[in-house]
């Protein structure tokens, strides 16, 4: 067993894993990305659709296993994202042939809308623990500036497939502090997506719970970019990081699935004829709101009717481009 | 066409499919809501945006809701500030002319509502029960 096919099966099992749940991590109104009667998921007339797509899903991924059992005989390395790339796309068909069955049993929403009158509302109190992500990587850099006299010259920061050092940074600032410099600045972008979300999307539960999970995912890089910062100084195992990563992933997909499926969280009234791409994508100039609650899966999506959101879009682009910048800067 | 529900906070609903136009269903909800006083003097309406938002409608809407609201002396508005719901008192009585108005648009309601088979008796009963909900 390789350490290429570790990563291809282990990427190939979750990618498998996430594509079947996917159904699971939608509100009860909702059917492939189509609005449905509440309920219909468990329906006779919804069984055939979500076994078709069960199939589909599965046989895919058992056909990728033998095809790249096929080509990994010949070593050719080239197979590993090629396969994943052709996994993602047999999926994304799959879904778009269940949302073609599931659009029969479409059920037309009403043009109700309510708004709350109380005066308007702030961010919840509990995103004063945005600081404390901070204050993590805050004390990993005070960590390697009290020991900077024992940082060597040069030192490992990334290793290929067999474990073997193929990326390396040296005793500079960027080098240094480029992880922890690089992380404070991806928790910044992704709080300030959370707070223009909470601000630019409708009143509901949903603003709350998806603020929650974007400030467990900052503590979640904070952790990351610590251990990634420590490299210079300390090289943690893998696999503490692996499977760090895979707790968080299991427990934020079995909180979706749970908020999704609570009975007060039907969808938002998002028309139908403005949804795009099986259900993925909104566009729709006539609705103010920048964010929407998603079709597919728990959380918002842009709406891309509304010039704002593509100011948003591009400038949360730029900031990461220049954020990656800055660490390929380090390494070089 | 419009609706306030009796929950724990004042909301308002429209229906973006009612003939109605959206301004006229805002300013009727809000209206109520005023009239019942579980939005009291004093207290503070949400952003035009907000509003907006939440109901899904163009700000332009809601602002015409805010001015005509504001034009019947239930709120204030200020530029760059909230709207704010004034003690607007009881006004005079209200001339011939618009008692008259009034009545016509009322017999208006009744034959639509017996036309659409709901008994006379029901009719009064509910006219009542909405005047003492609506009675200062």
């Amino acid at each position: 067993m390789t350490a290429l096919w570790v990563t291809f099966a282990g990427n190939c099992i979750f990618t498998a894993a996430l594509t079947l749940l996917i159904p699971y991590i939608s509100r009860p109104n909702v059917f492939f990305g189509v609005h449905v009667a509440s309920g219909f998921r468990r329906t006779p007339d919804a069984q055939p659709i979500l076994r078709q797509y069960r199939l589909g899903v599965l046989a895919t991924t058992v056909v990728l296993f033998v095809v790249f059992e096929l080509f990994s005989q010949k070593a050719w390395p080239a197979a590993l994202p090629i396969l994943l790339v052709a996994q993602l796309v047999s999926s994304a068909t799959f879904f778009v042939r269940a949302n073609r069955q599931a659009r029969a049993y479409f059920a037309p929403q009403s043009g109700l809308r309510e708004a709350d009158m109380r005066g308007d509302d702030g961010l919840p109190a509990f995103l004063w623990l945005a600081v404390v992500p901070y204050f993590i990587l805050g004390a990993v850099a005070f960590y390697l500036h009290q020991h900077w006299d024992a940082i060597p010259v040069r030192f490992p920061v990334h290793w290929d497939a067999n474990w073997n050092p193929n990326g390396w940074s040296t005793k500079s600032f960027l080098g240094v502090y480029g992880p922890v410099l690089f992380g404070s600045g991806l928790i910044t972008l992704i709080l300030g997506l959370g707070i223009v979300t909470f601000f630019g999307s409708r009143r509901s539960n949903t603003r709350r719970s998806v603020l929650a999970i974007i400030l467990a995912t900052s503590f979640f890089l904070a952790l990351v970019f610590s251990t990634v910062g420590l490299l210079p100084l300390h090289r943690p195992h893998i696999w503490i990081t692996l499977a760090l990563a895979l707790v968080f992933t299991v427990v934020l997909i079995a909180w979706s699935i749970r908020k999704a499926g609570e009975p007060d969280s039907e969808t938002e009234i998002t028309p139908d004829s403005f949804w795009y791409a099986a259900g993925s994508i909104y566009c729709n100039p006539g609705d103010p709101a920048i964010f929407v609650q998603k079709r597919i899966g728990y959380g918002y999506t842009l709406n891309f009717g509304n010039r704002w959101s593509w100011v948003f879009m591009i400038g949360f682009i730029v900031a990461i481009i220049a954020l990656v910048t800055l660490v390929a800067r380090a390494n070089h | 066409m419009y609706s306030t529900f009796m929950s724990a906070t004042p909301k308002i609903r429209i229906d973006l499919n009612s003939s109605v136009p959206a301004y006229r269903q805002i300013v009727d909800a809000l209206r109520v809501l005023f009239v019942e006083g579980r939005i009291r003097p004093g207290d503070s309406l949400p952003s035009v945006r907000r509003v907006a938002l939440d109901l899904g409608v163009h700000f332009n809407t809601v602002g015409e809701a805010y001015r005509q609201l504001a034009q019947e002396g239930w709120i204030d508005l200020q530029q760059g500030k909230s709207a704010v719901v004034r003690d607007r008192g009881l006004p005079p009585p209200a001339p011939v002319e618009q008692v008259k108005q009034f009545r016509a648009r009322l017999r208006a309601f009744v034959a639509e509502a017996r036309a659409s088979g709901i008994a006379p008796a029901k009719i009064v009963e509910e006219l009542k029960s909405l005047v003492q909900e609506l009675l200062p």
